[in-house]
């Protein structure tokens, strides 16, 4: 997916952009997928007003916090998105393009670790990017759900920084939120 | 990239605590998908997480007991508590931060109840509410809604599940960001209904159902209304719609035979679904709106007693027809090539004409009987086709009639009979040993069969199938699955 190519050639089909990572790496994407990030979108009608002549083509436009491979993953589920510009399928082929991306979005999320789910949330909300986060805060949530606070904080290597009387109180206090939940 | 941490509790985790400098909104959204119990523990993760609790936006309390946990009284008190506690601090807040969506689900034991609710929803007002949800569908009394919500100019959507609306001495409602109004099982009157059409400007949804006392409604005026919903309203008398140039795009009326009905649709000219219950529909009623409304889409037509001839042609724009229980129906010719869903619960012993139909499901329920079978024969050209069947024995048509008439549908390829707890819905057509076409055991390819509940005899049914079928390739039989 990165292309280290300094000057892309413009597509004769769809428009590229290329999108240059944190690790100096180059990625050629599709202006269709590219326009879903908000933060790129927004940085290209920026470039189009200010200077005519490098439009599209020659433009690079950086992303100083996201990490190659974080990136590789966001542009991956970008392209599974339905596509706004895209001829509406009849119902059939909408059900298979469904189907297999439920598919995706499973693998995905089957072997992501918790480190690399906080870069993607942490790249999505940077890129604003907002399927994107939808989809990734959900798993995150997902992970969580039913989850005692002891686990959150373990597996988020959060420092509980409360005296115990302090976190006592709060669970006498406010004990409707802390019954009938599973402790796992 | 991040270092993994193996712990035996949790699995493998994160080593340095990234999540909590997430920005607040991202904590946020990631907690809106959990319950509102954990989004408050979340509190307890570590001190700089306080504030994401007590700025959090969206507030949902739900004291009904679904586990029926034994020690309910204390379960309450603690209930009431925590809700006490959570908006008192809001309330206190030197920066007061906006709740923007409220919902409170409470079952009100007794009138002294109220008090607590109202101050509540006046702590809620306060802080900008704009989604109020209240729901005391379990209370024992009737909970009477504070004033002050009619007037709350930061609410742009109100649901309320039983409750009362008394109307105010000083008179008007004032709504005017209020985009959704859903009101069910509400008390209200013929006042408080035209204070509310003509109290909120922006409206765009409003439903009204099984809500008593109201004897007249009129909706006029209302320029950006696109839907509306009028359902099973006790003691409604007099229903008026009279919309100019309206962005009206959904209508639905389900009310039964009123004594004055007055719908004038043809002004709506975006009228994409109509729902509707009435014997004034008529053969003429039905042309003239179907050519009047050339965007309706999709029409429900129940109970339409008036109606006893139905004709759709090629100028009319149909994409889903469902006619229920109109017993005076006698005919029905289609012929409309955008039609591809069409709907039919009622007596088969109607003359129905079909063309090119894309997806049909028919309900026709009744005894077998040389009329049925015509029926169903119309229906061959759809590409996939659903029978609904009530009477158990009404899967086997009658032996007479298998020998003296075609098979309806000889070239069914894919059968599925869905067998549901009493109604076994299936399909089977006749053989076919003395007629020119073959019939279903020849040409049957699948059979799956969804069983909900009940009886189904797997090997008996199997054994049927396979040998009858003698094209068969696939058998599925699957329980506790819905068609």
């Amino acid at each position: 997916m990165s292309n280290t190519s300094e000057n892309p050639k413009p597509s004769s089909s769809s428009a590229k952009m290329t999108l240059k990572t944190s690790d100096n790496e180059l990625f050629e994407v599709e202006e269709a997928v590219a326009m879903k990030f908000c933060t790129v979108k927004q940085y290209f009608e920026d470039e189009k007003d200010s200077d005519v002549a490098a439009r599209g083509s020659t433009t690079v436009i950086p992303l100083p916090n996201v990490h190659s491979a974080v990136l590789a993953t966001l542009i991956s589920y970008g392209k599974k998105l339905p596509q706004s510009n895209a001829v509406a399928d009849n119902h059939e082929e909408e059900e298979t393009k469904k189907k297999e991306r439920k598919k995706y979005e499973q693998g995905l999320l089957k072997n992501l670790m918790p480190g690399e789910l906080l870069d993607l949330i942490s790249a999505a909300n940077y890129l604003d990017f907002k399927e994107g986060l939808e989809f990734f805060n959900q798993a995150l949530a997902d992970h969580i759900q039913n989850k005692s606070v002891e686990y959150v904080r373990k597996f988020f290597g959060i420092k509980n920084d409360y005296e115990p009387h302090e976190e006592e109180k709060y669970r006498e206090e406010y004990a409707w939120a802390f019954e009938g939940v599973d402790e796992d | 990239m991040e270092q993994a941490v193996v712990d035996n509790d949790v699995g493998v985790g994160v080593e340095t605590d990234r999540l909590s400098e997430l920005q607040i909104e991202v904590l946020q959204h990631i907690l809106s998908f959990l319950p509102t119990k954990q989004v408050f523990q979340s509190t307890l993760l570590s001190t700089t997480w306080r504030h994401v609790w007590t700025t959090f936006p969206t507030l949902k309390f739900d004291s009904t007991n679904k586990r029926n946990l034994e020690d309910v009284k204390r379960i309450k008190a603690n209930f009431y508590k925590f809700v006490e506690k959570t908006l008192r601090i809001r309330h206190h807040q030197s920066e007061r931060s906006q709740i923007k969506n409220f919902e409170l689900m409470d079952g009100l034991p007794h009138s002294k109840s109220m008090s607590r609710v109202d101050r509540w929803i006046s702590f809620v007002l306060e802080s900008d509410v704009e989604e109020l949800n209240l729901d005391f569908r379990y209370s024992q009394i009737d909970y009477i809604l504070p004033h002050a919500v009619l007037f709350a100019k930061s609410l742009t959507a109100l649901t309320l599940y039983s409750c009362k609306l008394e109307s105010t001495c000083c008179g008007d409602i004032n709504l005017p960001s209020l985009k959704k109004l859903s009101l069910s099982f509400v008390y209200a009157d013929d006042q408080i209904f035209r204070n509310l059409v003509s109290g909120c400007p922006v409206i765009e949804d409003m439903k009204f159902g099984n809500c008593r006392g109201i004897k007249s409604m009129k909706f006029f005026g209302l320029p950006k209304v696109m839907a509306i919903t009028v359902t099973k309203n006790d003691g409604l008398e007099r229903l008026e719609l009279a919309l100019e140039a309206s962005n009206l795009y959904y209508l639905c009326i389900d009310q039964g035979s009123i004594p004055e009905l007055n719908l004038h649709l043809l002004p709506c000219k975006n009228l994409k679904e109509l729902i509707i219950d009435t014997p004034n529909v008529t053969e003429k009623w039905l042309d003239e709106h179907l050519s009047g409304l050339p965007l309706l889409e999709n029409l429900r037509l129940r109970v339409c007693s008036g109606l006893e001839r139905i004709k759709l042609s090629s100028r009319h724009h149909l994409k889903s027809l469902e006619l229920w229980l109109c017993k005076n129906l006698v005919e029905v010719m289609i012929d409309t090539p955008k039609l591809c869903r069409l709907l039919y619960f009622g007596e088969t012993a109607i003359s129905f004409s079909l063309n090119a139909l894309g997806l049909l499901k028919a309900e026709p329920y009744g005894t077998w009987d040389a009329k049925k079978i015509e029926f169903l024969s119309k229906m061959r050209n759809s590409k996939v086709f659903k029978l609904n069947i009530i009477d158990f024995k009404d899967v086997i048509i009658p032996k007479e009639l298998r020998e003296t008439l075609p098979s309806p549908l000889y070239n069914v390829k894919h059968l599925k009979l869905s067998y549901e707890k009493p109604i076994y819905k299936g399909e089977n057509p006749s053989c076919c040993k003395f007629l020119p076409f073959p019939c279903w055991r020849h040409c049957l390819k699948t059979v799956k069969i969804d069983s909900l509940k009940g009886y189904t005899d797997e090997e008996l049914l199997y054994k049927y199938f396979s040998e009858n079928a003698k094209t068969l390739e696939d058998f599925q039989f699957h329980v506790g699955g819905i068609a």
